[in-house]
């Protein structure tokens, strides 16, 4: 039985043949049907449409718009209720953070459904789209920026804490100079989860806005469906993943220079 | 020994992705695959096939049934190699398939169930759209007649006066909300209708003056509705942009149940999903009515067409003639809520236990849709469940099938769909 003995790094091999399968493969076909024609000649002709017809970039601005927007009000909520989960002591902790943890078990579809008649009972569904949307993403990707948060502050040394308070910080100066700082890496990962989701969930914006508000996703299943233009199509999807490509490089430059801050500390 | 390992746990990885290839071969069936819309179709009736086919031919079947979203989803799934042996696309996607060489010619017995029972309009319907050097090729040479039905305005009999749904363009200046459909091909074609309106709207006074004939009619109403120009395509997006913005929103499924709910007043529908909405109404006490505007309509359809690939032809013929049968159809027209293209006097008498009334005060004349005979339905209401279901001949005449854009219209009509949405 010697030969079937794995090391280590063979563990990772199913991995490996999944993402070349999954995500390696088909992110070749997107490229190649972004560079290609539709009668499969080599071509820029889709990118010069996508930055020169106006529609396409508008709807980019919008998205990005609308992701920052999110990320924002995720940020701004799911921050102070990571901050005071993680600094309830008793036994109570888990049941809170089960309660915020629980609506991710539903699926979101339903979710969004039942938000949709919570928006049309109070009046305002039908009337403000943008803000329906907004309150939809939020609804929708505020775990996703909680959870991260929260297993960042629950691993912070509280003597970092208290040794600030001892030299005479009030507890506002602790949690700008020592708390948020050591919490950096959280944000990042949170932004990350909620900033490129919400830029493509046309689901959301869908229901939310009765149709009415269109983010790049739907702009890119409009052109892969009825425009049947699958190279246009590539095109948006390629370029969202630019997006993201460089998104994911400058917060790894941010959360590299917190790392060198945490040992400096 | 490090590599041999690695191999090992390649071919494992490897062997994980296998459910996902089909195994066949643990019984001797046939197998039998069907590509079909969600929800349309009495599951039972699969079952059921599989047992007479056998009975029939002595040849197990098993079939498998797959559904698709949309229609573009079909098209791609079987241009890049999925095989079906029976599939059920609309008017302009058999269109498109066939003219891309994707679909057989049916071979159906010219004496078989569906052939002897097909509605007379459905067959001369499928037989209108032709193409090929000398328009040798049809709808009809591709496709067996499932559902059909037509485009139209629901609205709360309360609230809004039927005279003011006689016409689409009365949806750019109406003071109630109402919702569009999130499709690319409906939306255009109301943009159509309010583009042309004084168009066709003479073109239905000349008919009906007597000036021109209905064939005459009909080819007007049908270039109309199927126009591509760019400078129409540019004035019809001026059009739906502003009805974007007076609509309360754009939906493809939730319209149904707004207007059930009274979120809104107006509700642009298919006609299955008008009589969905109708009859759900009703439980709440609340009348809601159908009318298809005068300017003229979309009349659509869908047919049981076989995919190139298919290698059970025999099998696919069958089952078209199976869910031909006055059984299957009426059970299929009960679970949808659509109205089947078959007709014959057992369809006929089905249509008169449903909406008949002894001494209805209206009388309909349903022979355009069931062929020579007496087929008058004597009813009490009009321009609800039945008018929605089986239209007048009046109705219907001004109802025109919306064909396929080629590559370039179809480029141009989807750039002008995504200017609207994103605006």
């Amino acid at each position: 039985m010697k030969g079937l003995r794995f090391s280590r790094k063979d563990l990772c091999i199913p991995y490996g043949v999944f993402l070349v399968l999954f995500v390696v493969f088909p992110l070749l076909l997107v490229v190649y049907y972004a560079f290609t024609s539709k009668t499969g000649q080599f071509t820029l002709e889709n990118f010069i449409w996508f930055f020169t017809d106006g529609t396409s970039l508008k709807n980019l601005f919008y998205s990005i718009g609308i992701g920052l927007i999110t990320t924002l009000f995720c940020l701004l909520i799911g921050y102070p209720v990571a901050f005071i989960l993680s600094k309830i002591k008793s036994a109570k902790k888990s049941i809170l953070l089960l309660l915020f943890i629980m609506p991710m078990w539903i699926n979101f579809v339903l979710r969004a459904m039942a938000m949709k008649e919570i928006l049309t009972l109070v009046g305002l569904f039908g009337k403000y789209n943008y803000l329906n949307t907004i309150i939809g993403m939020v609804y929708d990707y505020l775990p996703f920026m909680i959870l991260p948060l929260y297993s960042v502050l629950i691993k912070i040394d509280k003597s970092y804490e208290e040794a600030a308070c001892d030299l005479g910080a009030n507890s506002i100066k602790v949690f700008l100079s020592v708390t948020l700082p050591l919490s950096t890496s959280g944000i990042i990962s949170g932004i990350t989860m909620v900033f490129l989701p919400s830029m493509s969930c046309y689901v959301i914006s869908d229901t939310f806005s009765n149709g009415k508000v269109t983010i790049i996703g739907k702009l890119i299943e409009t052109w892969f469906g009825p425009g049947d233009n699958w190279n246009f199509g590539s095109v948006i999807a390629l370029i969202m993943l630019v997006i993201m490509f460089v998104t994911t490089l400058i917060t790894d430059g941010l959360s590299k220079r917190t790392k060198t801050r945490e040992e400096e500390l | 020994m490090k590599i041999k390992n690695k191999i090992l746990s390649i071919i494992l990885s490897l062997a994980l992705t296998l459910p996902l290839i089909s195994v066949t071969g643990c019984s001797d069936a046939v197998t039998f695959r069907i590509s079909n819309c969600e929800d349309y179709i009495d599951e039972d009736l699969l079952d059921e096939f599989e047992d007479y086919y056998e009975e029939k031919t002595g040849t197990k079947v098993k079939v498998e049934y797959a559904t698709f979203g949309t229609l573009e989803e079909l098209y791609t799934n079987i241009k890049r190699g999925d095989e079906y042996d029976v599939i059920c696309p609309s008017d302009y996607m058999i269109e498109k398939m066939a003219r891309e060489g994707m679909l057989k010619p049916l071979s159906l017995d010219a004496n078989g169930t569906y052939n002897t029972n097909v509605s007379p309009f459905i067959k001369s319907t499928l037989e209108s759209v032709t193409w090929g050097e000398n328009n040798e090729y049809s709808l009809a040479t591709y496709a067996a007649g499932y559902m059909w039905g037509t485009l139209g305005l629901v609205y709360n009999d309360n609230k809004v006066s039927s005279v003011e749904m006689q016409s689409w363009s009365s949806l750019w200046d109406s003071k109630y909300k109402f919702t569009i459909k999130n499709s690319m091909r409906d939306t255009y074609f109301i943009g159509l209708a309010k583009h042309f309106k004084n168009e066709l709207l003479l073109a239905k006074q000349s008919y009906e003056s007597g000036a021109i004939t209905l064939e005459a009619y009909r080819a007007l109403l049908s270039a109309y509705f199927n126009n591509s120009e760019t400078d129409v395509i540019n004035a019809v997006e001026a059009e739906l942009q502003s009805l974007k913005t007076k609509s309360w929103g754009l939906e493809v499924d939730s319209g149904k149940n707004d207007i059930v709910l009274g979120n809104i007043d107006i509700y642009f529908a298919w006609s299955g999903d008008a009589v969905y909405a109708m009859d759900e109404a009703e439980e709440d006490g609340v009348t809601l009515r159908y009318e298809v505007p005068e300017e003229g309509s979309n009349l659509w359809l869908d047919g049981w067409c076989i995919p190139a690939t298919s290698t059970n032809e025999d099998i696919a013929n069958e089952f078209i003639e199976f869910v031909s049968g006055a059984d299957a159809v009426k059970r299929n027209m009960d679970y949808i809520g659509y109205v089947s293209c078959i007709a014959g006097s057992e369809i006929y008498d089905y249509v008169i236990d449903n909406y008949g009334a002894q001494d209805g005060q209206y009388e309909v004349d349903l022979g355009y849709f069931f062929g020579n005979g007496n087929y008058v339905v004597k009813t009490d209401t009009l321009g609800r469940q039945f008018s929605a279901q089986y239209p007048s001949k009046e109705v219907i005449d001004r109802c025109v099938l919306m064909n396929y854009f080629n590559d370039t219209a179809n480029e141009k009509i989807t750039t002008m769909w995504t200017k609207i949405s994103v605006a």
